[in-house]
């Protein structure tokens, strides 16, 4: 219906997340990468790659890994041939590469993993190999078992970091003389319970049980990156989306994760039903923007500094842009390279027009050069309405320029509650400044009124009321919600003795916390959203409010009338509803201050809340004392009990809803079988 | 005997003779039919010889002596080619079959038939019938072979097919090898994939075979997960340039349960080729995704008779010289086109060169106060419509026509199947519709009120509606969903639509035929393909037949507008858009061409997708210019933000404002090559270096177009990265 597939020369469908309020929804968006050029190895004038492993790029070069085939292809930024390494030689002797998978260069040094030769060799330019790192002697490494290093890293100093097959306890890291000197990005136990969990066990468990259990605490890191920071990136395959991608500085902590931002720890699709992100590869551009391979979907997903989602790219499939067994992703020239080991060639993606506008404004935005970013922001949406990304930008342009109406705008489309609120603070502000005169006049003539009405009272010139109330039946009985708000014992009595309650009160104030859960979802300020209002569901609310209530009232009278409760049904009914009278106010107090409170007065609102909830509790615990003639300690047992009436009702509800879609699943696949027979 | 001999001597001594009297250029001898094939057919300049043993033909020129083989000759000594392929290569029909447990086998007619002898021939009023059996899977299919003015006829009639019991027929290739390229020519296969694709001989990237449907997917056949995003085939064809020959195969009956399919040689199949391959069953299959990436597995689902009554024939047209590359095969399928009465006639008076596309609304499900009601967003009343109209007049946007989309009071999806068709009041209602359709009158700038005819929402508890659509070959009805991107699955939160069937679209149209604007543009009538398994319904070419001739009813006295038409429709476009400018780009693709523009260049106006809210705005421009196409904008006049939350986000429709000024920019570009080439024909097309595409005008002018991101040098003028040189002559 919604056709999407007219307008781009990319075979896959550019879509970006919004984490919103209340739900993570995928937009359909223009993509910031198409797919360049495909090269084989007979484009490149040689034969043809052989399961290639790993990729990587200098400032000048791009190093195929050609792992089959024993050698390393070197590329120019033209994506032409520069050198063929297939010789290598150690100490004189020839050297075989075995099964390689990872490999790294430096300005002067190629490091590879050389996998099934269980080591990682550090050879020149041409392929002369000067040190061999091997497995490490060290009591922290299991000697019985292989060691296959698959990905290396090294940083500017020589260290020399790789992820070694079965190794959980982290990264192993040699110095630059080849010695061994520790674990790096293992996970930490940073939790009390964990530690107490372990000295739990070490009790009961014999040496050889707690060696094995330590295996049990896996993260295993399928691949690494560096940037000229030292910073080292990693990224971890089935362990779902949550940090999948982690940036880690020297003290091993993850950067990424204490980053304010939309979408700072879930990577890959992390919409709810997608499936879990596996990712392969990461690498970084040259603005820092990381660009992470996920092999479960085939997709690249790109992300700004701060772990925001710019563009998913990339699919399986048979159209160029597409790949097969996509295994590593380099970022070379302006370009995003990704390397397919099952149809043995290297896709290269460049920028859309849209892509390097992209680039442009998230650079700017991240050196906080807001005011320069904002045309830019602008012309994004102008051709991608979905990016929500750019409302946030726009709305810091449009809040610089002082338009406060277009910001605020702005912000609820990006949905981003934090600015929103800063900002609505700063137009308040503006606008009790602007109407000072009429506010202050306001506020005064409320002031007096209340003193004169206080005066009066203390004059009892207001006992009229109380006489007109005390001597109209009607209008006593009207008024007596209030009454049993302040005076509670007498009120329920009146209820009790003298049938004072009313029903039609007690409907209407059903109708009232209905419309309160309501007006809640659908009419809370921006600042305090917690449900977005698309997603409201009548019905819902409608069980939520009305359906609970009853439930409660049907289960305690149930319980009490057989327990000595002298309340009617009715009576009950309308107990209870006059009791929720403080919590209804609230509701609607609360929706009403959520419009004008920003969010550090938030406090005001769940005081609030609070004390009519409280309130109404109390209510409730005098009403059923009243109306069922219990002692205080007999209705608190009787609350009890009704919970757990209320409990087993519901109980009851889901099986009945349970068996009836059984039947109705019977009944739709008997009507299809019939369509199918006829 | 010995005179016999003499004889045969006397001839051959005569024909060297007069060859070398006549003839002037060398005889080659490839190009001489060997003595195993016998003459079978002939025409004014043609003939076949058909060689009893092999049962392979060659098609003889009369007048050149230059043949085409149906398959190509001594394969059996190319060592390098696996047997398989050896005996594909040699085969007339490759043919796909099912047993009875669903799994599908692969039949050659080399090996199942002419190997074991079991075929036979009869040449009868200028048809050569070839007889083959498949003895294991007991099937007949017969081959007719007939010549016409520019070559030769191949076709096999379904009704002439004789099945056995336990095997089925679902796929029919005919001359697969016609004309196959050896490895090592120069040349290219020519595929009317999107705009068109080139896929240079021998220039593979992986061993992936193309195949693709010809006027798309058939979307009776519901798919579980989204189907890929690639680009459909609009004409019936495919193209062979080897050396200086060209041949067009040309898909006369059958078309649509066809797929064109095509390979570039292999060093284990040695040849490159493109041929057509029919589905003689409705056949669906249902992909059961594994858990290993990328991978699913196939499960056929086929319907149980053979269809009836159908025709599967490939014409191959033997261009001359001087039209034997793509721009030429466009130009020949073009006049070949005319001669069927398939294209409209000469377009006159001066290209209209921009299209806008409004916006007016759409219909969402709102809550207020917590009941649920339609709403109707407005994204463009007539009103604004006029505006965006004057303001383009007052830019001087002159060649201009719009297109409204959305007007009705249901928006852009249609509620129901016999919805009547009226414009939505919050619009502005009928007065102001007319005041707009004034408005353009006046200015000559025809609005196309655009109207679906074929796809609806079902409306809830009605029956009707559901008896009024298509049903699949499960005999369910053939819903379609929108995909959900991230997981590839039914999105269910987008409502579901329907296709009308053929014969509620006959009723349909007679009822609202009156309603019709004079100005339409119509949707998913010329653009979409699908067949219908009710008791009454029928077959893709039932549905086409019928499409075709209510096209042909809607167009009397109307101007049609339609989105980049099936050959089918061509006929009854007065304006096309969203002509595609690339092509699938599957990895052996070579580069895209603009195919497609050039078949209806002169007959029919043509514009390009949207060039606002694309990814690449300025190359979309640039690919404007190389086709020859207008161009097309499209968006609304309010804020588009209010569609962000609903289903219709996926329209990512951008405000009139944020490109108006690109649009008038752009038109103007448009406007001054137009000048230049004073509207003359594109007459040559051609790739210079990777990304620097060549133009030529009949007029002389050539255009020198440079997508890459560095300037380039032609003849000492210098073109700047992403833009467009016009050189004069």
């Amino acid at each position: 219906m919604m056709s999407t597939s007219v307008y781009a020369g990319e075979p896959y469908e550019g879509y970006i997340y919004q984490q919103g309020i209340g739900f993570t929804k995928e937009y359909p968006s223009v993509s910031n990468y198409e797919p360049q050029n495909v090269m084989t190895g007979i484009d490149l004038g040689i034969n043809n790659l052989k399961a290639p492993r790993d990729i990587f790029a200098t400032d000048d070069r791009l190093y195929i890994l050609d792992s089959g085939n024993g050698r390393i292809v070197v590329l120019d930024k033209e994506e032409k041939l520069v050198q063929v390494l297939d010789q290598f030689s150690y100490k004189g002797d020839d050297y075989q590469l075995n099964d390689p998978n990872g490999i790294m260069v430096t300005s002067d040094k190629i490091y590879v993993a050389d996998t099934e030769n269980q080591c990682i060799v550090r050879m020149s330019m041409s392929g002369e190999i000067d040190l061999i790192y091997t497995k490490p002697e060290s009591g922290l490494i299991s000697q019985d078992e292989p060691f296959f290093p698959q990905k290396v890293v090294v940083d500017s100093v020589g260290n020399v970091y790789t992820n070694v097959k079965g190794v959980f306890e982290g990264i192993v890291e040699y110095d630059s003389t080849g010695e061994f000197t520790g674990f790096f990005g293992g996970d930490r136990i940073n939790n009390i319970f964990e530690i107490a969990d372990l000295i739990f066990w070490k009790k009961f468990l014999t040496e050889e049980q707690q060696s094995k259990m330590k295996k049990v605490v896996p993260i295993e890191y399928s691949n690494l990156a560096i940037d000229d920071k030292n910073f080292i990136y990693t990224v971890s395959q089935s362990v779902g989306n949550t940090n999948a991608i982690r940036k880690l500085n020297w003290k091993e902590k993850n950067l990424l994760e204490s980053m304010e931002g939309i979408a700072s720890q879930g990577y890959g699709d992390i919409r709810a039903g997608a499936d879990p992100a596996s990712f392969v590869d990461v690498c970084l551009d040259e603005s820092e923007m990381l660009y992470g391979l996920d092999v479960a979907t085939g997709r690249v997903f790109q992300y700004d500094q701060q772990g925001n989602l710019l563009s998913v790219f990339g699919r399986y499939g048979s159209q160029m842009g597409t790949f097969r067994g996509p295994v590593a992703i380099e970022s070379f020239n302006n370009k995003i390279y990704v390397l397919d080991n099952q149809l043995n060639n290297v896709t290269s993606f460049q920028k859309t027009e849209f892509g390097q506008v992209v680039a442009k404004a998230t650079k700017l935005y991240d050196d906080g050069l807001y005011e320069e970013a904002t045309a830019i922001w602008r012309s994004i949406v102008e051709i991608n309405p979905n990016f929500m990304l750019a409302y946030t930008g726009v709305g810091k342009g449009a809040l610089l320029e002082g338009n406060y109406k277009e910001a605020l705008r702005c912000f609820e489309l990006a949905a981003n509650q934090k600015e929103y609120s800063d900002t609505y603070k700063i137009y308040r502000t503006q606008l009790i400044k602007d109407n000072f005169a009429l506010i202050s006049v306001a506020s005064i003539l409320l002031i007096g009124i209340v003193f004169w009405l206080l005066a009066l009272k203390k004059r009892k010139k207001l006992n009229f009321i109380h006489e007109y109330i005390s001597t109209h039946p009607k209008v006593e009985k009207f008024v007596l919600p209030f009454r049993v708000m302040m005076h509670p014992i007498d009120g329920f009595e009146e209820i009790k003795f003298w049938g004072k309650g009313s029903m039609k009160w007690a409907y209407a104030i059903m109708v009232a916390l209905f419309l309160g859960f309501s007006v809640e979802w659908l009419y809370t300020g921006f600042v305090f959203k917690t449900n977005s209002a698309e997603t409201f569901q009548l019905i819902m609310v409608l069980m939520q409010t009305i359906g609970m209530l009853m439930i409660c009232i049907i289960s305690n009278y149930a319980i009490c009338s057989l327990l000595d409760g002298k309340a009617k049904f009715k009576e009950l009914i309308i107990g209870t509803t006059y009791a929720l009278v403080p919590a209804v106010l609230g509701i609607f107090i609360n929706t009403g201050l959520s419009q004008i409170l920003v969010a550090e007065e938030a406090f005001i609102m769940q005081l609030i809340s609070t004390i009519t909830l409280t309130w109404s509790l109390i209510l409730i615990i005098q009403c059923i004392m009243i109306l069922h003639q219990y002692t205080l300690k007999k209705t608190i047992a009787m609350m009890f009990l009704t919970l757990l009436g209320v409990m087993s009702i519901l109980f009851l509800l889901a099986l009945c809803f349970i068996l009836y879609n059984q039947v109705l699943t019977f009944i739709t696949s008997i009507y299809h079988e019939i369509l199918l027979r006829l | 005997m010995k005179r016999v001999m003499r004889i045969c001597m006397l001839i051959m001594v005569l024909s060297v003779a007069v060859v070398l009297v006549v003839g002037n250029e060398p005889l080659l001898a490839k190009e001489v039919v060997s003595k195993e094939f016998q003459l079978a057919l002939e025409n004014d300049s043609y003939k076949l010889y058909f060689n009893p043993t092999t049962a392979e033909a060659v098609l003889e020129d009369q007048k050149t002596k230059q043949v085409w083989y149906t398959n190509p000759q001594g394969v059996e000594d190319q060592e390098q080619i696996i047997a398989f392929n050896k005996n594909k290569l040699k085969s007339q029909l490759i043919v796909e079959v099912v047993n009875q447990q669903n799994i599908v086998e692969t039949a050659l007619s080399e090996l199942e038939s002419v190997k074991k002898n079991k075929f036979s021939y009869e040449i009868q009023d200028n048809q050569l019938i070839v007889n083959y059996e498949f003895e294991k899977h007991g099937l007949m299919i017969p081959l007719t072979y007939e010549l016409i003015p520019n070559g030769v006829k191949a076709y096999v009639e379904s009704d002439g097919i004789v099945e056995g019991e336990t095997y089925r027929l679902t796929k029919v290739a005919i001359l697969p090898y016609f004309g196959a390229a050896q490895q090592g020519t120069e040349g290219y296969i020519l595929l009317p994939d999107g705009s068109g694709a080139i896929m240079a001989f021998d220039a593979y990237k992986n061993s992936n075979i193309y195949t693709s449907k010809v006027y798309g997917r058939d979307l009776s056949l519901t798919n579980d997960t989204a189907p890929n995003k690639d680009e459909r085939i609009m004409l019936p064809l495919f193209g062979l340039k080897r050396e200086k020959d060209g041949i067009l195969g040309i898909i006369t009956k059958g078309e649509e349960t066809a797929s064109i399919v095509a390979q570039q040689a292999l060093p284990n199949s040695g040849y490159n080729y493109a041929y057509a391959n029919f589905e003689t069953r409705v056949l669906n299959y249902y992909y059961l995704e594994e858990k290993d990436p990328g991978r699913s597995r196939k499960v056929p689902y086929i319907s149980e008779a053979l269809k009836a009554n159908e025709c599967y024939e490939v014409q191959y047209h033997i261009l001359p010289e001087a039209q034997s590359d793509y721009v030429g095969m466009a130009k020949y399928y073009q006049s070949y086109l005319v001669g069927q009465g398939l294209l409209p006639a000469p377009k006159e008076g001066n290209q209209k060169l921009i299209t806008i596309d409004v916006y007016g609304g759409v219909n969402v499900d709102s809550v207020i106060m917590g009941i649920p009601v339609v709403k109707f967003l407005n994204l463009t009343t007539f009103e604004q419509c006029k505006q965006i109209l004057n303001d383009m007049k007052a830019a001087g946007v002159n060649e201009l026509s719009m297109r409204y989309r959305g007007w009705e009071k249901d928006g852009l999806v249609i509620q129901g199947a016999s919805q009547t068709i009226k414009p939505a009041s919050s619009l502005g209602g009928k007065k102001q519709m007319d005041a707009l359709k004034k408005l353009g009158k006046e200015n000559e700038v025809p609005i196309y009120f655009e109207t679906d005819l074929i796809t609806y929402a079902p409306r809830k508890f009605s029956f009707g509606d559901l008896q009024k659509t298509i049903k699949n070959v499960g005999n369910y009805y053939a819903y379609q969903y929108t995909y959900d991107l991230p997981t590839k699955e039914i999105d269910k939160t987008i409502e579901r639509t329907l296709l009308i069937s053929p014969k509620a679209l006959v009723a349909r149209v007679a009822k609202v035929l009156p309603d019709l604007e004079e100005n339409i543009a119509l949707k998913g009538i010329a653009d979409l393909v699908y067949h219908d398994s009710h008791k009454q319904g029928g077959s893709i070419r039932n549905t086409t037949n019928v499409f075709t001739e209510q096209l042909g009813k809607i167009e009397e006295g109307r101007s049609v507008l339609l989105e980049s038409p099936n050959m089918y429709g061509l006929k009854y476009a007065d304006l096309v858009v969203n002509v595609p400018v690339y092509s699938s780009n599957y990895m052996n693709f070579t580069n895209d061409v603009p195919f497609y523009q050039l078949v209806l260049q002169g007959y029919v106006d043509y514009f390009t997708p949207y060039i606002n809210r694309n990814a690449n705005p300025q190359e979309m421009l640039l690919k404007a210019i190389e086709s020859g196409s207008g161009i097309h904008f499209g968006g609304s006049y309010e804020d588009p933000t209010i569609l962000l939350n609903t289903p219709y986000n996926g329209l990512m429709i951008s405000k009139y404002d944020s490109w108006k000024d690109l649009a008038i920019a752009s038109y103007k570009a448009l406007e001054n090559i137009e000048e230049i080439t004073q509207g003359s024909e594109i007459t040559m097309h051609e790739a210079i270096e990777k990304g620097v595409i060549q133009v030529g005008y009949q007029n002389g002018t050539k255009i020198i177009i440079n997508y890459n991101d560095d300037p380039i040098q032609y003849n000492g003028s210098i073109v700047p990265p992403k833009e467009y040189l016009i050189l004069h002559q």
